[in-house]
């Protein structure tokens, strides 16, 4: 109960904030709608929109996250949470709640619109999507918290978070398909969780044995995500720059 | 009765000694105040006891738990002022940051808004409870953020420069309520520029220089 009151004061907190930059909602629906009309009408292949959206919300997830570590450590709130009798790992968690419904409203916005004109037929959104959402969130809240430790730590992580958009981008087969990868690209991009995502959202069927390594992949980075948070954060706390800018 | 235990507590930055095997004990009832130039290490030292920074060597415990250990237990018998107007989130109001703080130490509901009708009604900001943080003056920042540092009612209060910004009438508020804090048997760590002020409110003085501490009853 205590767990519930804590994350859901986090998340209402996260919510207001967020609202009052909400004018960062309609830019980041407009870059998605321009994206996702190109990719799927333009191809005539809806799931190069789909999987746009995948990526969509993965990097809004993983951006998300660390962009209000930075942002706090700016306005000088971050400390707070520090000070907290609440365990950082779980404030984050509401962070991700946060991030997480924020970016299934625009996607859902977005599909309702073109849904609207015509454009889609609810026939593309596969029932695999629930599925890959489910599995791949653990994994984009391990990477945000990788990102997020390293935001503690070097205070400055656009380049990284560049680096992991572009990678998810262009390394998941969501313009190219992987088989026309050189196979050292093919064996980097299988261990990129919106690679596996995306695999398991353009097939017909689901086979247990995809579900398994999705899962072995993404809870991979759920574990290695945590586990450099606190190595970072130990490290900031002793070099004294936890709130530093 | 032992609140706060510093033992031999060791830091350097860059190469610089801050504090080098630093012993003391804080006790229930006490103003600490803690003066020194500026660079000589006062918040370095808050942010110590308040587990924001590690210790090279040595071990400090507040109510006999140690705070590297178990940081989450130790904030909730712990409540921190710390650059009084970035504390808050000036895009919520006076009421949500309130709340919000009192949450993140465990307070909640019904007992969150009691406790912050009679803080925000104690520090003059019941009027403006509705308003956003953004519109407040530096002083009324500062007020909040004490209100809010001390939401959870807790044993031990560090406070950095809590004057700093303050006019004369909101300075001598801050006083009286400093020592009616400690009256209520808190201990009190105050860092401070304003050395008359540590005068007349502290019961005990520690002045940090080169990096020696130096205990002044």
């Amino acid at each position: 109960m205590i767990l519930f009151k804590i994350l859901w004061n986090e998340i209402k907190k996260e919510f207001s904030n967020t609202w009052s930059y909400r004018w960062q909602w309609v830019g980041e629906f407009i870059s998605l709608s321009v994206f996702f009309f190109f990719l799927s009408m333009l191809t005539h292949k809806a799931e190069a929109g789909i999987a746009y959206c995948v990526w969509f919300y993965s990097v809004l997830i993983i951006g998300d996250i660390s962009g209000k570590v930075a942002l706090e450590m700016r306005t000088g709130t971050f400390e707070q949470i520090y000070l907290s009798s609440t365990s950082i790992p779980i404030l984050f968690l509401s962070k991700a709640i946060t991030a997480v419904f924020r970016a299934l409203l625009i996607m859902v916005i977005l599909i309702l619109f073109f849904w609207f004109f015509g454009y889609v037929n609810f026939s593309f959104f596969k029932l695999n999507i629930i599925y890959v959402i489910l599995l791949l969130t653990p994994s984009l809240f391990g990477i945000s918290l990788f990102v997020g430790g390293l935001t503690i730590l070097l205070k400055d992580t656009g380049w990284l978070i560049n680096i992991i958009n572009n990678g998810f981008l262009f390394l998941s087969g969501i313009f190219l398909p992987l088989d026309s990868f050189p196979s050292n690209f093919q064996r980097i991009s299988l261990l990129i969780p919106t690679t596996q995502a995306i695999k398991v959202l353009n097939l017909d069927q689901i086979f247990i044995e995809d579900c398994i390594i999705m899962l072995v992949v993404n809870f991979f980075y759920f574990g290695f995500g945590i586990l450099c948070f606190f190595v970072f954060e130990k490290k900031a706390k002793m070099k004294g720059i936890l709130g530093h800018y | 009765m032992e609140r706060v235990n510093i033992i031999n507590v060791s830091k350097k930055f860059g190469g610089v000694s801050l504090f080098c095997r630093a012993n003391f004990s804080f006790y229930a009832g006490e103003i600490i105040g803690l003066s020194g130039n500026n660079g000589a290490g006062k918040t370095t030292f808050i942010k110590l006891l308040c587990g924001l920074i590690y210790p090279d060597s040595g071990q400090i415990s507040v109510n006999g738990i140690d705070i590297k250990k178990n940081r989450t237990r130790c904030m909730r018998d712990v409540g921190v002022l710390l650059e009084g107007s970035r504390s808050l989130y000036w895009r919520l109001s006076a009421m949500q940051n309130f709340i919000y703080f009192a949450g993140l130490k465990s307070v909640f509901g019904k007992g969150a808004f009691t406790r912050a009708e009679k803080a925000l009604q104690c520090f003059d900001l019941w009027d403006v409870r509705n308003s956003k943080v953004e519109t407040f003056s530096f002083g009324m920042k500062q007020r909040l953020s004490l209100a809010c540092s001390v939401s959870h009612s807790p044993s031990i209060i560090l406070l950095d420069e809590p004057t700093s910004g303050l006019d004369a009438i909101s300075a001598k508020m801050l006083e009286n309520y400093i020592i009616l804090l400690a009256n209520e048997n808190r201990t009190i760590v105050l860092a401070s520029h304003d050395h008359k002020m540590i005068e007349r409110v502290s019961t005990r003085r520690l002045i940090i220089d080169n990096g020696i501490i130096s205990d002044t009853f």
